[in-house]
């Protein structure tokens, strides 16, 4: 009875002891600005849930970054040099989780600039706080609703070229390498952004001579995708695209639609090919193509060559990612060392007016004006790799036309 | 005064008569909550504490329903029909939140209702379960109503409208935490008053009688199912209020934050902060929600906090955290005599 | 052509059937037995399949091996969850559910943090496909079909054959007629968890080469696995087959008609409606 006594005391001291600790984790409001000579930048990445997979390694290509820049010595404004300093917060891979993330970021952090999130509806849901507070987003993803990204979202920008962008540049390769290629099946999550994505699929197709069969929607939680592969494969198209998701969908898919029978070519977006081979495995890892990086190919540009060297140093890994997530901040404190200014309206109205910026796929072009109504994507000659027999194996730099 | 019998693990034959506030703790704290903005000037604090006080008028009415011994495991749906319903009424058809929240509120009753009858031929941990399919059931709908709903979200989302009685007052509330925070503790306060008192009324007695031993219940004329469904209804009234007014102030809703994890994660709040006194859910949803908010720090590692509170509390504390309070009493109280149970057998 | 579509959707059906049925088993056997909502299963399911990944892909034991390995490990871990996370709050549901959710949070975050949620797949078991009447069967989810469908029926004998196993049977049915007849439900239960976690980690490790690994795989599993349950009823474990079939050939065949979401929702929606009429399940005790 005694030692129960004991145990029962000791728990409930340790229940108090966390709850102080917990006032003390509060951080006392900032009545001075922070340290002039450090610009702190947020990061909206998911530490938990299931795109912590992908987005860890986000935050590890802007932690590269980070330690980079302020090795080159930092931006300068104004003639003041500047270090950088990016803070985190997690998404948790929802859109409650982004919201909280980015109120967080704005009111308590007092950040100016923030580079993600990725997927939709975190995209809106930090939206919801951020441009009201005029705060300058660059985001790593677009998936084509209005909501997301466009002349309602004045402070958004995007680095990379995205779904969109794409179709062309891959309608265009079926044509030269595949020419017996007629119908084109699509595979595409059931996120809401199917019905923007159809009516442009279907017209670049119609385009390019193509003939895109009705889009099939898997839904996100799916943890076995075979149905959805054996509906797409039922209307017998010769090449599969897999619009949006995450490696973990795009492997499966693939995987079981080389199962199924399916030997046509297979087209992802802008994912990580490695970890697309990882869950695909290497029987179906063939025959598959996406706009993204083998990172020891000779035709890498010397920046892509320089992070994966500093990624094998600090990570021992070379991930792509980690170059899609530097370049988000690269071409960001580009933008603001352009634009002298901490000021987002000021670095806004100046990115908009970049002729080019340097990226770290290459030489970059300011547009978006077509496709998305507003002037603030960064777009470049886009990678190419495939996947084959199981190998991630470089195609060639692309021409993308400006978005 | 009555006594206190203990019945399985829920039923507290609590005492009617008798002083509501045990000291003058309550109406402390309550004086304290409204001078809070002048000493937590940070929003995201204050982002913090709405989002804490919403959910314990969500929590404090799943334990309504669960006085009645039915536990739903599928509450954060009606907080969701609730939310979607005023939200998209709003945005459409462009009423004022002030009118939409009471009308979500409302949704989710009737959705309760429609849903409540047919649930009540089951009890116990069927009713758990069958309640779980429909609460991801619920969500699924959501999802799939696109044209309504959104697919990836609910966006545009009008804020509360502004109060403005010229000369007298003049409130906005876009942008401005501090006006939500000042609304949703009102809000809380009446929320909690009315399943306060409906709870002591004689309807909280029937329910707890119903929880006992619903035979003997049925054996005394008492409606089992009409009371049955009236509690689910009930708390699934107040989830509705509760989860409109996080649409008016979130101004974006996705449908996985009222899906099954959120359930679960619902009912564990109530059983760590202690399902028998009225004050557990309270307690419960307030160190689970805002203690790892707090530790956000840790990145990764928060998460371990929340796991280790709820290992102490379901070791050492069988009635959660409010039944410390009981435990407390009944050791150095006037039944020193009596032994206390540790866990009900 | 549409025979052999409906071929296919039929093989897909029997594979998804025999998926769900594996994930649920260990699940199955704690709830009707014990009457233990065990939700960590979730965790222990995706602790299985990265203990597997391991002893495959880092030390390079054989596959097999490691299956059986990682199954060995995390049995045993059951017996550590039996004793001193179930067993003190026997009987008393609602600090077992808060426990097995305490389980899930703390088990998440330290895998989360100890090996990161980075891409992982489990090395493949069986790589190759089966074809053959317009239908193609990759020989990993045959396998795991086999493999399913062994443990059921070995799960099956050991309920009514073996000593513990009847053991089993008397205390789901009536424990404190059981406990009258000198059953010693403690080691009943030990024995019952230790093979319910074996269970999850051999559905874990075969999911985890099927699909792919990551922290929080068990989360979508456990709804799936519930169903499974529930729909078969408490109290039974054969029925774990018929509603696995059952739920097996909704996933299969509704994604051919309707679209995204909708597929999940008219799923549960069947299965509602079915528990409405039949609250005890379709082969379970009465409620």
């Amino acid at each position: 009875m005694k030692t129960q006594r004991l145990l029962k005391l000791s728990g409930i001291i340790l229940i108090a002891v966390i709850l102080v600790a917990s006032l003390f984790m509060v951080k006392p409001a900032k009545t001075a600005p922070a340290n002039a000579k450090t610009l702190k930048i947020g990061a909206i990445v998911s530490k938990v849930g299931f795109a912590s997979a992908s987005e860890t390694l986000i935050w590890n290509g802007i932690q590269l970054f980070e330690e980079w820049i302020n090795k080159k010595g930092g931006i300068k404004i104004k003639g003041e040099p500047y270090s950088i300093q990016f803070v985190a917060e997690d998404g948790q891979s929802s859109a409650d989780g982004a919201v909280s993330a980015s109120t967080k970021l704005v009111t308590d952090d007092k950040v100016k600039f923030i580079v993600g999130p990725v997927m939709p509806f975190m995209v809106i849901g930090s939206g919801s706080v951020t441009e009201p507070a005029k705060v300058l987003r660059v985001v790593l993803y677009n998936c084509k609703t209005p909501e997301e990204y466009g002349p309602k979202t004045p402070y958004t920008f995007i680095a990379n070229d995205c779904t969109v962008d794409f179709t062309t540049p891959d309608l265009q390769f079926l044509k030269e390498k595949f020419p017996k290629v007629k119908n084109v099946g699509v595979l595409t999550p059931d996120d809401g952004a199917a019905p923007y994505l159809e009516p442009i699929v279907k017209q670049k197709g119609t385009e390019e001579g193509l003939n895109i069969l009705p889009f099939v929607l898997w839904p996100l939680d799916a943890t076995d995708f075979t149905s959805y592969v054996v509906k797409a494969l039922s209307y017998k198209p010769d090449a599969l695209f897999m619009i949006n998701g995450w490696p973990i969908h795009m492997g499966a898919m693939l995987k079981a639609a080389r199962e199924l029978g399916f030997t046509g070519p297979a087209f992802g977006c802008h994912e990580d090919p490695y970890d697309i081979d990882t869950v695909a495995g290497p029987a179906a890892s063939t025959n598959f193509y996406v706009h993204n990086l083998q990172v020891d190919s000779p035709a890498m540009t010397p920046m892509i060559k320089e992070i994966m060297k500093l990624g094998q140093a600090k990570y021992g890994r070379q991930s792509p990612t980690y170059v899609w997530a530097w370049n988000a901040a690269y071409c960001l404190t580009q933008a603001i060392e352009k634009a002298q200014s901490l000021d987002p309206t000021v670095v806004k109205n100046s990115w908009e007016k970049m002729k080019s910026i340097d990226t770290a796929y290459g030489p970059g072009r300011i547009g978006g004006i077509k496709t998305y109504g507003i002037n603030h994507n960064v777009s470049y000659k886009t990678p190419f790799t495939s996947l084959k027999d199981g190998k991630v194996v470089w195609v060639e730099w692309r021409k993308v036309p400006l978005p | 005064m009555a006594t206190r019998h203990k019945y399985d693990s829920g039923a507290f034959l609590v005492k009617v008569k008798g002083k509501p506030f045990k000291s003058a703790a309550v109406p402390v704290l309550v004086i304290l909550l409204f001078l809070l903005p002048l000493f937590v000037k940070q929003p995201y604090y204050i982002h913090v504490f709405i989002i804490t006080l919403l959910y314990i008028i969500v929590v404090s009415s799943l334990r309504t329903i669960a006085l009645s011994g039915q536990v739903s495991v599928g509450h954060a749906a009606f907080m969701g029909i609730g939310a979607y319903f005023s939200g998209v009424i709003s945005k459409e058809l462009g009423w004022m939140p002030w009118l939409t929240i009471p009308l979500g509120g409302l949704a989710a009753m009737f959705a309760a209702v429609l849903i409540g009858y047919p649930f009540t031929r089951v009890r116990a941990i069927y009713f758990s379960m069958v309640s779980l399919f429909g609460g991801i059931a619920i969500v699924n709908i959501i999802r799939v109503a696109q044209k309504w709903t959104g697919a990836i979200g609910l966006t545009g989302i009008p804020p509360l409208s502004p109060i403005d009685i010229p000369g007298v007052i003049s409130i906005t509330f876009l942008g401005e935490k501090v006006s939500y925070y000042y609304f949703t503790l009102l809000l809380t306060l009446v929320c909690l008053s009315a399943l306060y008192r409906i709870e002591r009324c004689r309807i909280g007695m029937t329910w707890k009688s119903i929880a006992q031993s619903h035979l003997v219940a049925s054996s005394v004329g008492i409606n089992e199912v009409g009371s049955r469904v009236l509690s689910f209804a009930t708390g699934c009234f107040f989830a509705g209020i509760a989860g409109a007014s996080y649409a008016h102030y979130n101004l974006v809703l996705t449908a996985p934050t009222f899906g099954f994890l959120p359930s679960i994660f619902l009912v564990m709040y109530m059983l760590v902060g202690g399902r028998d006194r009225f004050g557990g859910p309270i307690i419960g949803t307030a160190i689970l929600v805002m203690v790892p908010e707090f530790f956000r720090s840790l990145k990764e590692f928060t998460p371990l906090i929340l796991g280790a509170i709820m290992v102490v509390v379901v070791f050492l504390m069988p009635q959660g955290i409010a039944g410390l309070f009981d435990q407390i009493k009944a050791r150095h109280g006037q039944d020193r005599r009596r032994k206390v149970p540790t866990h009900a057998a | 052509m549409v025979s052999g579509l409906l071929a296919q959707v039929a093989v897909n059906a029997l594979m998804l059937a025999s998926m769900y049925i594996l994930m649920a088993l260990g699940f199955a056997l704690l709830l009707s037995i014990m009457g233990v909502l065990n939700f960590a299963h979730a965790v222990i399911y995706m602790a299985g399949g990265y203990v597997c990944y391991q002893l495959a892909a880092v030390y390079g034991i054989n596959q097999w091996l490691s299956l059986v390995l990682s199954a060995v490990i995390v049995g045993s871990f059951g017996l550590f969850l039996e004793r001193f996370c179930y067993r003190p709050f026997f009987g008393d549901v609602n600090r077992t559910m808060v426990m097995s959710l305490a389980l899930i949070v703390i088990l998440e975050s330290t895998v989360n943090i100890l090996v990161g949620s980075y891409v992982r797949s489990v090395p493949s078991f069986a790589p190759g496909v089966m074809r053959g009447g317009g239908v193609s069967l990759s020989v990993e989810r045959l396998v795991t079909f086999v493999i399913g469908a062994l443990l059921m029926l070995a799960l099956i004998l050991f309920m009514q054959k073996t000593k513990i196993g009847q053991q089993m049977s008397a205390i789901s049915q009536e424990s404190i007629g059981a406990v009258l007849q000198g059953i010693n439900i403690y080691r009943v239960s030990a024995v019952a968890t230790v093979i319910a976690c074996a269970l999850a980690a051999v559905a874990g490790s075969l999911m985890g080469a099927i699909t792919n690994l990551n922290p929080f795989m068990g989360d979508q599993m456990l709804v799936k696995a519930i169903e499974v349950v529930i729909l078969a009823g408490i109290g039974s474990i054969g029925g774990v087959v018929g509603s696995g079939l059952i739920l097996g050939t909704i996933d299969s065949f509704l994604p051919l008609v309707l679209s995204g979401c909708a597929t999940d929702a008219l799923g549960l929606g069947i299965v509602i409606l079915i528990l409405l009429f039949r609250p005890q399940g379709l082969f379970g005790h009465e409620a």
